[in-house]
């Protein structure tokens, strides 16, 4: 298995709405700066992976032949991996395969989404467009018609058995992991929502699905990002500073199969930590990671993460946040660009966006946002909005 | 191996609409394009600022240079450069069920472009081969126009 | 790079329609049947890549979560891989890459379309509706409103400037060749369709955009399909018969820009043939292939086809038809399960098939549809309705 390295990454800022926009422009825009960061033209591109969560949103069932070609990439090959909202970290998978195997020495890895062009006519709402939306993803026959959205099905089968079987996360814990996280985006010039935020803020904000309230919400978005891939050898050519994916994996759990054993769980994430531990060599996350960029579609799945991800015993997530460990100037920063709840958030974008923010990281290129770096690793972590698919990513200098 | 049975009994079917189906949807860059076509029955096409080839259908970047790219009218007129009859008007929107059958599915260089747009010509008669590669058609706009490539179609010079 | 071997395959009958069973249904029938040929178990598979070309049509948006647990595959890591109606083929390219690079042993690859669910208020009528909902899958602002279907765009962009150019397919070439895969089918168990037509037949047929007739054109079809892939070691413990991927390429060349170059020209047919061949060392595919599945979602596409893949110069695909060197008897068989106009069709699912069937025409286990196995290697290829999307692979028994 050979090494595969990222050498170019390309964001731009997370918008609610990219009006002036086409899906094409995004992820164009996305894939130049990567090329511009990397130093590469198209033309070195071999092979390019697409990730986008939700066709059907673009107008546009099968993309990829259409934003291949308008990239100038046409008649190399492509892969349009598709896994739910995990769709960005299936995308990296199949991007590490495909360097790793020696079938590509250069891949590049485009996530793009828009959302806002979906439209309720009866509310007159893109917002309610956009939820509709994205309820066609869970199961039409057993449980659309009963569940509202995303948020609503988190916290009553991952977050509150967590809560009823450990005492944890209690309320308070849960608001102040939604206030860090907005704090922190207001350093990143990226960030969709620039506000700062107390624990009364987040508390007494709209009722979601309790305890769950807006702000401890995930936004809706508009956004694309891109990472170029390299095996190491065109690695070393490239850059002095490639950054390894030494450890990845990607992991299915079931959404039609409640049980006991399930709830307060992601199991899928504890697995996909395990194995991209195991390929990363890590034993001991807490003190080996220097960042993490976590999902937190809700507050209480940050803080269950830190369970499922090792950086702590089950049931003592919520200690992390009173202790300050995941705090800007806590031991393993969480979520410095904001998280899902501030910098931005849409299915198949967000975690490529959290793996190209990594990478600067690592590179101690990240500005106002940038965390000690001491031993120069960290982690990005990936599931979809019903917990069904998750993955993690560990980037290594 | 276990063959699959099937099954006797009546199963089940219930009408369903396309859920999340809805748009209100914004063509960004190229809303140029729909706003000629809307509001002055103009066709234009992009131009590369840097290698000068002009796109049709327009975009907002030249996928060889990466460069913008910039309007230019276009006159409405074109060549034909493959077409073929068809008999068959299938579920994809009113401008083939507005045309006669058979109408001409064709791929058309219009004069100013440097690539070739696919749309629909409609023929004076049934009989093939009046419309065939080389024939220069002109556009012709409908009457009631929303945004979008079915607002016009085209018919042969006489 | 590691050698990857195909060591299980599973199909179900090609129907119309399969109102009695539900996607999930099908996705499991197929899975068994491929573990059972492979003689695993659910345990042994590592990894799972699926390919379901369109999720709306089976009413259900990321349906990949919802059948990996109903599969017992739950824990496992799943992708599913979406290129249109060639999905399948870029769901093996990424499996084989699995594989290959070592991240899994052993992948389980299943493709499963309904299409039939869908239906038109309006005319009332599933066929209808599964047009319909077909037309989405074309570009929604440059080609959806002038494009009733994928023959036409077929036609007018690839068999009509050929014609042009060349000459042919003349309409008793494309009549033979579509005569050659109906009668091709009569012999296949799990064809949809088993009618005796003539090449006169088929040029009388209903004419869909000339020259292209109903006889020309791919089935509409409900089906499923799986196959097993396996690194060598664990191919070598498996079974005595592994069938090697020893070529396979994807290319996406999507005719955005139509310009001269492009029209009559099969560009990612060639693209893919080229990288194919190079990595399994086919200098000269008509006499180094002993069968060939080819998509003929227009039997004018399987005509140019066979220039595109080498077999002969340009232009003279038709001759291939005339003499007989790709009929069942002939040199290089092509399509000899019967093809999409006679087999059966559906996005995302047909490729597999056709790799199946290749399988199994190496294995030397293709019944009445066998053809004599002389060098061991076969061809599969696959396209979307576009054309622009295509995957090859070349297997091999050794």
């Amino acid at each position: 298995m050979r090494k595969v390295a990222i050498v170019g990454v390309g964001t731009i800022p997370w918008r609610s709405r990219y009006e002036d926009k086409t899906w094409l422009e995004l992820g164009f825009q996305a894939t130049k700066n990567a090329l511009d960061d990397a130093h590469l033209a198209k033309d070195d591109i071999d092979m390019a992976i697409y990730s986008t969560f939700c066709e059907l949103m673009l107008r546009q069932q099968i993309m990829c032949y259409i934003i291949h070609e308008y990239l100038g990439l046409q008649a190399k090959p492509s892969l349009r991996p598709n896994a739910a909202g995990a769709a960005d970290i299936a995308s990296l998978y199949t991007g590490f395969c495909e360097v790793a195997s020696g079938m590509s020495d250069i891949v590049l890895v485009l996530a793009l989404q828009k959302g806002s062009d979906l439209y309720c006519n009866e509310t007159r709402s893109r917002g309610d467009g956009f939820l509709r939306g994205i309820a066609f993803a869970l199961d039409t026959t057993w449980l659309q018609q009963v569940v509202p959205g995303p948020a609503a099905l988190m916290t009553a089968s991952m977050l509150i058995p967590h809560m009823e079987k450990y005492g944890s996360p209690t309320i308070e814990q849960l608001a102040r992991v939604s206030v860090k996280n907005h704090r922190n985006a207001l350093a990143n010039p990226e960030a969709q929502l620039k506000i700062e935020l107390n624990v009364e803020d987040v508390l007494n904000s709209r009722i979601i699905a309790w305890p769950t309230t807006k702000y401890q919400c995930c936004l809706y978005s508009d956004s694309a990002a891109a990472l170029i891939l390299a095996s190491e050898e065109k690695a070393r050519e490239m850059t002095d500073k490639p950054i390894w994916l030494s450890g990845i994996a990607e992991c299915s759990y079931p959404t039609m199969r409640f049980e006991e054993k399930s709830l307060g769980r992601i199991d899928g994430l504890e697995a996909s930590a395990r194995k991209a531990y195991a390929m990363a060599g890590i034993k001991d996350p807490v003190n080996e990671l220097d960042v993490a960029e976590v999902y937190d579609l809700i507050s209480g799945v940050e803080i269950l993460s830190y369970e499922e991800l090792g950086f702590c015993e089950r049931g003592k997530g919520g200690k992390l946040v009173d202790e300050g460990l995941v705090e800007m100037s806590g031991k393993l920063p969480v979520n410095p660009t904001g998280g899902r709840v501030a910098a931005g958030h849409v299915g198949g974008v967000s975690a490529a966006y959290s793996a190209a923010t990594v990478v600067r990281q690592l590179r101690e290129e990240a500005g106002p946002m940038q965390v000690p770096i001491r031993s120069g690793k960290g982690l990005v972590d990936c599931m979809d909005g019903y917990g069904s698919i998750c993955g993690v990513a560990i980037l290594e200098r | 191996m276990a063959e699959m049975k099937h099954k006797k009994e009546k199963f089940f079917e219930v009408p369903y609409f396309y859920a999340g189906g809805e748009y209100l949807y914004s063509y960004g860059e190229i809303s140029k394009f729909f706003r000629e076509v809307v509001e002055n029955k103009r066709l234009f096409a992009t131009k590369c600022v840097r290698c000068g080839k002009v796109w049709m259908p327009p975009r907002g970047h030249c996928p060889d240079c990466y460069e913008e790219t910039e309007w230019v009218p276009l006159s409405g007129k074109g060549t034909v450069m493959s077409c073929t009859y068809c008999y068959f008007s299938g579920m994809s929107g009113d401008l083939i069920r507005f045309l006669d059958l058979p109408y001409v599915c064709a791929l058309i260089k219009l004069d100013g472009a440097d690539t070739y747009m696919l749309h629909a010509v409609a023929p004076p008669e049934a009989k093939l081969g009046v419309v065939k590669t080389g024939t220069t058609v002109n556009v012709v706009f409908r009457e009631e126009r929303t945004g979008s490539i079915a607002d016009f179609y085209f018919v042969p010079e006489t | 790079m590691r050698k990857v071997a195909i060591v299980g395959v599973g199909t179900i009958p090609w129907r119309s329609r399969y109102e009695d069973y539900t996607w999930r249904a099908l996705g499991l029938q197929v899975t068994k049947k491929a573990l059972e040929d492979a003689r695993l178990t659910v345990k042994d598979i590592d990894s799972v890549v699926y390919s379901i070309y369109c999720d709306l049509m089976m009413r259900q948006q990321s349906p990949t979560p919802l059948i990996q647990d109903y599969l017992g595959m739950e824990g496992k890591p799943c992708v599913r891989l979406m290129a249109g109606a060639t999905g399948e083929m870029y769901a093996l390219y990424a499996a084989f890459s699995q594989v290959a690079s070592g991240m899994a042993d052993i992948v389980l690859l299943p493709a499963i379309q309904k299409g039939q669910d869908w239906y038109s208020f309006e005319t009332r009528s599933r066929g209808d509706g599964l047009l319909k909902g077909f037309s989405i899958s074309t570009n929604t602002t440059w080609m959806q409103p002038v494009l009733p279907g994928v023959p036409v765009y077929l036609t007018a962009t690839f068999v009509v400037p050929h014609i042009e150019k060349y000459g042919t397919p003349t309409p008793e070439q494309l009549g033979k060749a579509s005569a050659k895969n109906h009668r091709n089918a009569l012999v296949n168990p799990e064809a949809q369709l088993k009618v005796d037509v003539s090449a006169k037949d088929v040029m009388n047929s209903r004419i869909i955009a000339w020259p292209t007739t109903m006889y020309q054109c791919c089935l509409y079809s409900d089906c499923a399909a799986a196959l097993i892939l396996a690194s060598e070691e664990k191919a070598r413990e498996i079974t005595d018969t592994p069938i090697w991927i020893s070529g396979i390429a994807v290319s996406s060349f999507y005719t955005a820009r139509f310009e001269a170059a492009a029209l009559g020209r099969l560009i990612a047919v060639e693209e893919a043939g080229r990288r194919a061949y190079k990595m399994a060392g086919v200098k000269d595919p008509l006499h180094e292939l002993d069968v060939m599945e080819v998509h003929d979602l227009v039997t004018g596409c399987e005509i140019l086809m066979y220039e595109e893949l080498g077999l002969c110069e340009p232009g003279q695909g038709g001759r291939l038809v005339d003499d007989g060197i790709v009929e069942k008897e002939g040199i290089l068989p092509v399509n000899p399960s019967g093809g999409r106009v006679a087999a059966g069709h559906v996005g995302g699912v047909s490729g597999l098939y056709s790799a199946a069937c290749v399988v199994r025409q190496l294995r030397e286990q293709a019944g009445g549809m066998q053809v004599p196995i002389r060098s061991g290697r076969g061809l599969v290829q696959a396209n979307d309705g576009l054309s622009g999307l295509v995957g090859i692979s070349i297997l091999e028994r050794r």
